[in-house]
């Protein structure tokens, strides 16, 4: 049996609804973070699984474009992770609770 | 034949169409390096260099404005020129200039790094810019995020304050988590935009036109509903706006009056320009693109109750005045999209435009009155935001009597009592909504008017009404903040007694060139 | 100038205003200073609005001094004055009365002056942009602006419990009308769906209505009788939306319990009159039974509560909710005397009120206290004081001969054949039975202020008035027994506008459509 086009849209729903489960439930920053990587990864999948389905390059492309943004919001997101654990030394989002939430 | 062929044939590069982002890019790079080599006693260069480069660029995007005969889209598309972009690119100047006048009393007292701020705000102004000029998905998708990876440093600028970390932090979580829904709904509605011959697009325009040619028209549904949710998040409408408040109080003060009128504004053109022109009105109701349409409006027109009601009556019990700041600005993102929604109810190219050109004049006054607003609150904040809890502002009135009474008129104006601002663009707003049969909608803004004017009152009363007890040591008034005050008042008047000129400006271009299908 | 006649009356306490605050700048300024300026400017508009009055005799319906000039041109609202019948008295009321609160705030405010006077002269602009704005959202824009300098002279320069009263003063009036803002935008568009123009033009909107262009439907014209009604009614105030009042005004300095009984309220009245009776008239007489019901209840509840206070200026705030009734009724009966007897008690009730406050607040500046049971005895320290304060009561009351009496009983009158009010003469008969309170609770309380025994030694001690004193409420005095004896001028310029007003209202059909009309009185009838 051949792959379909379902089958990788439901992998990539089922990866992207486990990361947004998991920002929601995880507390520690470092794993929530990873939890939005993996949001933007199953994105990424849906994005070439079209591609590939529709002969079209321009769905790779922008995975391309997403993987760099990735990226930059990962050097942005742990230079402020550090920030905060110079600051306090935890990384537990439950103790950042100087502001209400 | 792939789209990227084609690409490749006809590149379709046009400088002139992204001269005011190319103009600020460059700009923001130029500070950086400056700021890099310059010595201390040069602080100000950066600042004056940005401003220089604002400025330019709203000139750039006015010269576009006034020679309407060139092109109305580049790049394939990509880049799209009309009203919604050019007076969204206006808002966003106005917003950055006032940023650097405020922000320059904070970084001196502070003792900040100055030419780091203003590359940072720079490159975010590019991404709010290429945000509403954006034509495709891709577009919207980088310029939010050159715009959120900015803003994401500029809450956490106070690198020492715990506050200013989380909220940094927070915002940085609930941003990218945001993101992450905004590109999945991408994803689905370049999916879904196949045809039986044509591979999916992210391009606006074209989505409009394959609604009813879908391979799979729930993939749509779910791709519009992640957009909405992740446009949600970002222009913070309830139920997405719990981050709101907590990034709003932990952020310095200058930061919180840029994320409330810049990339709230930015928002707005992006989640417009995608859902007033990707779903447009259509005319059979029982397609697939009517009741995608009929969804998504729904869906907004709750959504707008909600977040008017919502933050009204929230920002009431709050005691800290950013923290009520932050909630007053999630009830203005609610009454702007009660125009979005006449925008996205409207039948004919006219009426459409009027309710655009309202929503983008809305969120104008609502920068100038909210900028001016914090203007104040800084400077009474003083360093590492130390005051700013409403006792604070006890008895002030007739003690810093200039301050008071500026932050006085903001805050009717916020309120929305005539001769003011606030009240032109609630006007406007409201009379495209009516239009539209929106009448329900518009009882509930003014209904959350009534409830807004305890807490706006709150301040006046606690400045003017009551006697102080603790010593107070008037702050001093610096220059930049006092062009940004002048600035602002000015504004508030002008907006609020002679709009014509502006709205006529805003309106002067409806966008023909995506047109209804 | 002729022609920018309005426009100068609007921007005059504007210029004043930043006069003000310039000299206020200038090295050597004394704060002693800022009151004549005030005064100076206020006096000026005065003068200047007598220019008004010229030509006004013919008694022309139309609008006169009209200025029309594209304001918003992407909504089609117009910077549109003019005066009318209507118009006319209550922008001379409100030119006259500044100067005389200005006058008396000469010694009470010591503290804030600049603030204090600016204010005054801000609040002044906004109230005679009320009356003369001829585009709803002109009109709406000073009916709301004249809400702050008001909030801001309750809560600075009250008593002790002002802010609370600023704030109810504040929360009524701007929450009843902002629904009216919505009906304002409604009106546009059913106005544009007409004609294919949106206008907030009054003129426009009354003629497209008059020629039958355009038409209301009648649940429509329902809602919007409402929103408009609910914004003026609470301004009147009509019973029972009437609570801020005695706060406001008992709270309020002088000055700003004079502006707000002698002006502030008369917008209400104002704005039932032009623009509920002039765009809605069928839901007006739809509405009337309920209206006069209303006015009735206040009437003596106004009058009942009055009687009871142990506060002179709170005895005062009431009877002028029973006083306002009165002006109600005489509108909803839908007759010319009624509706002429009802801007005459306008104007009265401006007057004589007004001249009440001023006393109230000179004993209470003599004495700091306004508690009746404090007083007592006045007579005899204070003969001039007594004499005038007397004939100010005696006026409030009606006696003939004063100016209350005028307007009362034209009202009356006007109900009494009016065939727009069932049971026309129990209404009528109610409602006189409150002019037999008022002179139950004004007698009374003068017996316990002016007459009687001194309650206190300090009683004794009080000085009569002065020359500033006199000269401030000279002037009305003047206007009671002349408006009382003469009231002729006043009417003869009010009846046109009226007329037309009152034509429309029991007879909406145009000129051209079939008449119905066969004689005065059946004109009213259903």
């Amino acid at each position: 049996m051949t792959p379909q086009l379902s089958w990788y849209l439901a992998l990539s729903a089922m990866l992207f609804t486990i990361g947004v489960v998991g920002v929601l439930i995880k507390r520690n920053v470092i794993s929530m973070f990873m939890c939005i990587e993996l949001m933007l990864n199953a994105v990424n999948l849906t994005f070439v699984a079209f591609s590939s389905f529709f002969h079209d390059v321009s769905g790779q492309l922008f995975v391309f474009i997403v993987m760099t943004v990735a990226a930059a919001e990962a050097a942005v997101g742990l230079g402020i992770i550090i920030t905060i654990f110079r600051n306090r030394e935890s990384l537990d989002v439950d103790d950042a609770s100087v502001l209400k939430l | 034949m792939s789209l990227i062929a084609l690409q490749a044939t006809n590149p379709d590069i046009n400088l002139t169409l992204i001269a005011p982002e190319l103009i600020i890019g460059i700009a923001g790079v130029l500070v950086m390096m400056i700021d890099a080599f310059a010595r201390r006693g040069q602080r100000w260069l950066t600042g004056g260099l940005s401003i220089v480069a604002l400025i330019a660029a709203g000139g750039a995007s006015i010269w576009l404005g006034a020679g309407w005969r060139g092109a109305r889209s580049a790049f394939n598309g990509m880049i799209v020129l009309d009203d919604l972009r050019l007076s969204f690119t206006l808002i966003f100047v106005v917003v950055s200039i006032l940023t650097i006048l405020i922000a320059a009393a904070w970084i001196d007292i502070e003792k900040l790094p100055a030419g780091e701020f203003h590359a940072l705000l720079l490159f975010a102004t590019c991404g709010m810019m290429l945000m509403a000029s954006a034509g495709d998905l891709v577009i919207v998708f980088l310029g939010l995020e050159i715009l959120s990876i900015a803003t994401y440093v500029m809450a956490g600028f106070r690198r020492t304050d715990v506050r200013s970390n989380e909220s940094s932090l927070k915002y940085f979580i609930l941003g990218s988590f945001a993101s992450a829904f905004l590109l999945y709904g991408i994803a689905l509605i370049y999916g879904a935009t196949a045809t039986a011959t044509l591979p999916g697009t992210t391009n606006i325009a074209t989505i409009a036109g394959r609604l009813n040619h879908s391979l799979y028209p729930p993939l749509l549904l779910a791709g519009a509903a992640m957009l909405l949710v992740g446009f949600g998040f970002k222009i913070a409408t309830a139920p997405f706006h719990v981050w709101t408040p907590d990034v709003y109080e932990g952020a310095p003060t200058p930061v919180t009056a840029f994320m409330a009128a810049g990339p709230k504004a930015a928002g707005f053109a992006s989640f417009m320009r995608v859902f007033v022109f990707g779903f447009p009105i259509a005319t059979a109701a029982a397609s697939t693109a009517g009741y995608t349409h009929k969804s998504w409006l729904g869906t907004l027109a709750i959504m707008a109750a909600l977040t008017m009601s919502v933050g009204n009556i929230v920002a009431i019990v709050q005691n800290n005045v950013k923290r009520m700041l932050a909630y007053s600005s999630i009830a203005h993102a609610g009454y702007a999209l009660v125009g979005f929604v006449a925008a996205g109810a409207a039948t004919d190219a006219e009426q459409r435009s009027a309710a655009l050109t309202s929503v983008a004049f809305y969120l104008l006054t609502y920068a100038v009155m909210n900028m001016g607003a914090f203007a104040i609150v800084t400077l009474i904040a003083r360093g590492n935001d130390r005051r700013t809890a409403v006792e604070d502002y006890n008895g002030i009135g007739f003690l810093s009597p200039v301050l008071a009474f500026s932050l006085s008129l903001f805050l009717l104006s916020l309120l929305g009592m005539p001769l003011t601002a606030g009240f032109m663009g609630k006007v406007m707003v409201f009379t495209t909504a009516v239009r539209q049969g929106y009448l329900w909608l518009v009882v509930i803004g003014v209904l959350n008017t009534a409830v807004s004017a305890y807490y706006y009152l709150r301040l006046i009363i606690v400045m003017f009404f009551r006697e102080r007890n603790t010593p107070w040591d008037a702050p001093r008034l610096p220059v930049s903040v006092a062009l940004a005050l002048v600035i602002t008042i000015a504004g508030v008047f002008y907006l609020g007694l002679f709009p014509g000129r502006v709205l006529n400006a805003f309106g002067a271009h409806p966008s023909i060139s995506l047109s209804i299908r | 100038m002729q022609s920018h006649l309005l426009t100068i009356l609007i921007l005059l306490p504007v210029i004043g205003a930043g006069t003000t605050v310039i000299y206020s700048l200038t090295p050597g300024a004394r704060e002693s200073h800022l009151r004549w300026i005030a005064l100076a400017f206020t006096t000026l508009s005065f003068l200047v609005s007598l220019l008004l009055i010229q030509g006004a005799g013919g008694g022309l319906a139309a609008f006169r001094f009209a200025e029309n000039y594209s304001w918003i041109t992407a909504i089609g609202a117009r910077y549109h004055l003019g005066v009318d019948g209507i118009s006319l008295w209550l922008v001379l009321l409100t030119t006259l009365l500044m100067p005389i609160a200005i006058l008396s705030s000469w010694t009470a405010i010591a503290q804030r002056q600049l603030t204090y006077f600016v204010l005054m002269l801000l609040l002044e602009s906004a109230m005679i942009g009320v009356f003369v704005s001829l585009d709803l959202l002109l009109f709406y824009l000073f009916f709301e602006a004249s809400l702050v300098p008001m909030f801001f002279l309750i809560g600075v320069w009250g008593g002790e419990r002002r802010i609370y009263a600023a704030v109810k003063f504040f929360i009524y009036t701007a929450v009843g009308s902002l629904l009216m803002l919505v009906g304002i935008i409604a009106l546009y568009f059913i106005h544009q769906t007409a004609t294919g123009i949106g206008t907030f033009d009054y003129v426009v909107l009354t003629e497209t209505l008059r020629t039958n262009v355009m038409a209301i439907s009648p649940r429509a014209e329902f809602w919007l009788f409402l929103a408009f009604a609910l914004a003026f009614c609470i301004k009147v105030p009509l019973w029972p939306l009437h609570t801020w009042l005695p706060d406001a005004h008992t709270e309020a300095p002088t000055a700003g319990s004079v502006i707000l009984a002698g002006v502030l309220l008369k917008m209400g009245t104002y704005g039932l009159l032009r623009f509920n009776f002039g765009l809605f008239p069928n839901a007006s007489r739809q509405f009337a039974p309920l209206m006069i019901t209303l006015a009735v209840i206040g009437i003596i509840y106004g009058a009942l509560v009055a009687m009871v206070q142990p506060d002179v200026k709170r005895l005062v705030a009431y009877s002028s909710v029973s006083h306002m009734g009165f002006v109600v009724l005489g509108l909803f009966s839908f007759t010319e005397q009624g509706m002429q007897g009802a801007l005459y008690q306008m104007l009265s009730h401006g007057v004589s009120t007004g001249a009440l406050f001023l006393f109230v607040g000179m004993i209470y500046e003599r004495r700091h206290t306004r508690m009746i049971s404090d007083f007592g005895g006045l007579a005899r320290p204070m003969p001039w004081f007594s004499a005038l304060f007397v004939i100010a009561s005696l006026s409030s009351i009606g006696l003939p001969f004063l100016n209350g009496f005028v307007g009362e009983f034209l009202i009356m009158l006007g109900s009494w054949t009016s065939s727009a009010v069932q049971h026309a003469w129990i209404v009528t008969m109610l409602a006189g039975t409150g002019v037999i309170w008022a002179a139950v609770y004004m007698l009374w309380m003068l017996q316990r202020v002016v007459f009687g025994t001194k309650t206190s030694e300090a009683n004794a001690k009080l000085s009569d008035l002065n020359l500033r004193e006199f000269a401030l409420v000279l002037p009305l005095m003047v206007l009671m027994l002349f408006m009382g004896v003469y009231p002729g001028p006043f009417l003869s310029r009010t009846r046109a506008s009226i007329e037309a007003t009152r034509r429309f209202l029991v007879n909406p059909r145009p000129a051209g459509a079939p008449d119905v009309a066969k004689g005065p009185r059946d004109n009213q009838s259903r």
